[in-house]
């Protein structure tokens, strides 16, 4: 029962570490996936960083080549005029087909046109003769007729010559004295510039714009751009600042929250010309492949982070219930031990009872004989009476000392010599007669050795006080019991005056010394009385089991006796 | 003048023994008590020099309790004679007086000499 309470709690430790160690298992995956998470995160920033610079300088390379044959196209248009008047121009169907040829070598020029000094168009690309069409209030006319020189670009605008959206890139034509003649432009359709930035698949679906220096915004893709409402630059803030910090850097990557949007944005200057590329990355989109990358990995963490969620409960929930089968167990064996203790209690009870009854009866025994030999005149009967009394009290003692021996199995035997032998002297009067010395070693016999021994010993021992010590003959009587082995030996010498000459103690008629043989007979053992110088009685006789549990003796060698 | 004994015993022969040796011993048997309440009965009585007392007896109370209720009234001395002496010492009575049954009749006169701390006549048998 203790082994096995033993190896439920060895299970039951076990089974608790398996758990910890299970639990501690779920913590390391789902702690890898995290890092992996969160160093996935970190590389797709990177990337996106990397991807929004790339992208920025890559439009921009591409912006700057178009609208530099675009500003090449207008400055060969102006060429052609060749200080011709404008109403020679206006009317020259050839200079239109010339012009008409340049603009279709671009198809991203939605037309090239010319306007004299008041801003009224002379030549079109796309229509001869040019439509009646005033121009004199663009920005860019305006600009250039106070004098700007260099290249122009306008704000996102609807052309009064095609009717489609787009910028201008305009230069002013001046005299060979540096008179202003009007303006040579090329309107930009914005729409192929949307289109050639939608083609490019580009990842993490950045917001691509094409914006001033002023950050009007010309091109956005995705979205759209109004002439009359262009809106704000996704990213202006962010730009602002990096452009304000350092305004001579024409490449760069910036990231932060602008208009309430956390961007990671490239932005690029155009080469020559007033413009910028910007690339714009926002947090959502950033986020949705980062999901999307982490699909697999993720899916398998949670796979296993569920098996190894259910190897946790299971093996916590086995714990539990081996933790509540050993606590079921211990109740048990509690209550067990309780009924068995309760039991034990009932039981010494019990004896006290019976050996109260026995030594109460013993009393009753002891008082007839006493009774009938007050009765008796023969002093003969008397003694004979009185010997019996003196039996009955040698079993009482052992009774006696049996009920107060507590938790031991059995009677020590010196313990009870000494009583016997004090009590017997007490009875017949011989306490200044007789010296006792008693001799015995730890010995403890069971109640049925323990009495027939003490009959033996209360027989001889009254004998010797009878008969050995007559008044005036005062002696010693030397009681020894020592253990010998898995036996026992008994030895009662006196120094009295000894027994008749050619005293056979085994044929005496004596009731005392016949039932001195018959005891040591029923006690297995060897008895002779000797004669020579004392006289000594001795008892050799197999030990029971209480004595030989006392000598820790093996059961068989006690058997075998 | 004889010391006058309550025996409270509810065994008859046994009295009929104490009687006989108290006799030997040339006291006189004032009372015997079967019952506590009987005992209580003669201590209110009779004038007493000993009591000798077993303590299992019939009815609600034992020998120890009437023990007890006579002494809160007077203190006479007592020998309990019993088969369960160790009784006193688990009932609040450690230093009682007592000897174990059966007894000697020597054993019985040397505890009552003990007891009342005088020397008792008689021939001990």
């Amino acid at each position: 029962m203790a082994d096995s309470g033993a190896a439920r709690s060895r299970r039951f430790v076990r089974e608790r570490l398996a758990g910890y160690a299970a639990l501690a298992c779920l913590g390391v995956v789902a702690g890898v996936f995290g890092l992996f998470a969160v160093a996935s995160y970190d590389r797709l920033v990177t990337r996106a960083e990397q991807q929004a610079h790339d992208t920025a300088f890559f439009f921009a390379d591409h912006g700057s080549r178009l609208f530099e044959a675009a500003d090449l196209a207008t400055s060969e248009a102006v060429a052609a005029l060749e200080g011709e008047p404008w109403e020679k121009v206006s009317g020259s169907r050839r200079a239109a087909q010339a012009l008409e040829r340049l603009s279709d070598r671009f198809p991203y020029t939605d037309a090239l046109f010319l306007t004299d000094t008041e801003g009224r168009i002379r030549l079109v690309s796309n229509s001869f003769p040019a439509p009646d069409v005033d121009v004199s209030d663009r920005e860019y006319f305006t600009s250039h007729r106070e004098g700007r020189r260099g290249l122009y670009v306008s704000r996102l605008l609807i052309s009064r010559t095609t009717g489609n959206p787009g910028f201008v890139l305009s230069r002013g034509i001046y005299g060979d004295d540096g008179e202003f003649r009007g303006v040579a432009a090329a309107i930009i359709a914005t729409n192929y510039l949307a289109e050639f930035y939608r083609s490019i698949n580009l990842p993490f679906e950045p917001t691509v714009s094409l914006f001033r220096a002023d950050f009007q915004p010309l091109v956005r893709q995705p979205g759209t751009v109004e002439p009359d409402n262009p809106g704000r630059l996704p990213g202006e803030a962010l730009i602002r600042k990096a452009l304000g910090d350092s305004p001579s850097t024409e490449l760069a990557t910036v990231s932060g929250k602008a208009g309430g949007e956390e961007l990671i944005l490239g932005y690029a200057k155009i080469e020559n010309v007033p413009l910028y590329v910007s690339v714009a990355i926002d947090r959502p989109a950033l986020l949705r492949v980062w999901l999307d990358e982490s699909r697999v990995p993720g899916a398998t963490a949670a796979v296993a982070l569920a098996a190894l969620g259910a190897l946790t409960v299971f093996v916590f929930r086995q714990a539990r219930r081996d933790e509540e089968a050993k606590r079921l167990l211990e109740s048990t064996v509690e209550a067990r031990t309780s009924d068995l203790r309760s039991a034990n209690r009932q039981l010494e009870v019990l004896v006290q009872e019976v050996h109260h009854r026995v030594k109460n009866n013993l009393q009753v025994i002891s008082s007839m004989l006493r009774l009938q030999s007050i009765q008796m005149s023969d002093d003969g009967v008397r003694k004979a009476l009185q010997d019996s009394v003196n039996r009955v009290h040698a079993m009482s003692l052992v009774h006696e000392m049996l009920s107060g021996a507590g938790d031991r199995a059995g009677l020590e035997f010196r313990e009870y010599l000494r009583d016997l032998t004090d009590q017997l002297k007490e009875s017949y009067g011989a306490g200044d007669r007789v010296a006792i010395a008693i001799a015995c070693d730890d010995l403890t016999l069971d109640m049925t050795q323990g009495i027939l021994l003490a009959l033996i010993v209360n027989e001889i021992f009254s004998n010797a006080l009878k008969h050995a010590f007559p008044p005036g003959h005062p002696g010693e009587l030397r009681i020894a019991l020592e253990r010998q082995g898995a036996r026992a030996r008994l030895t009662m010498r006196d120094d009295g005056v000894g027994l008749p000459a050619g005293f056979d103690w085994r044929k005496a008629s004596s009731l005392g010394l016949q039932i001195v043989q018959s005891l040591a007979t029923k006690l297995g053992g060897e008895a002779s009385l000797t004669t020579a110088g004392a006289t000594c009685f001795t008892l050799v006789f197999p030990l029971g089991n209480a004595a030989a549990a006392d000598a820790d003796l093996p059961a068989d060698a006690v058997g075998a006796l | 003048m004889p010391i006058r004994v309550l025996i409270i015993e509810d065994e008859p022969l046994i009295v009929l023994d104490l009687k006989a040796i108290l006799g030997e011993l040339g006291c006189e048997v004032a009372a015997v008590a079967g019952t506590a309440e009987e005992a209580l009965e003669a201590a209110g009585r009779e004038r007493l020099d000993l009591i000798l007392a077993d303590i299992r007896l019939p009815g609600p109370m034992d020998g120890i309790d009437a023990v007890k209720a006579i002494q809160a009234r007077a203190r006479i001395p007592v020998l309990f004679v019993t088969g369960n002496w160790r009784e006193l010492r688990d009932r609040g009575l450690p230093d009682a007086m007592a000897i174990g049954k059966p007894y000697l009749p020597s054993v019985l006169r040397q505890a009552i000499q003990t007891v009342m701390g005088q020397t008792v006549t008689g021939n001990g048998r």
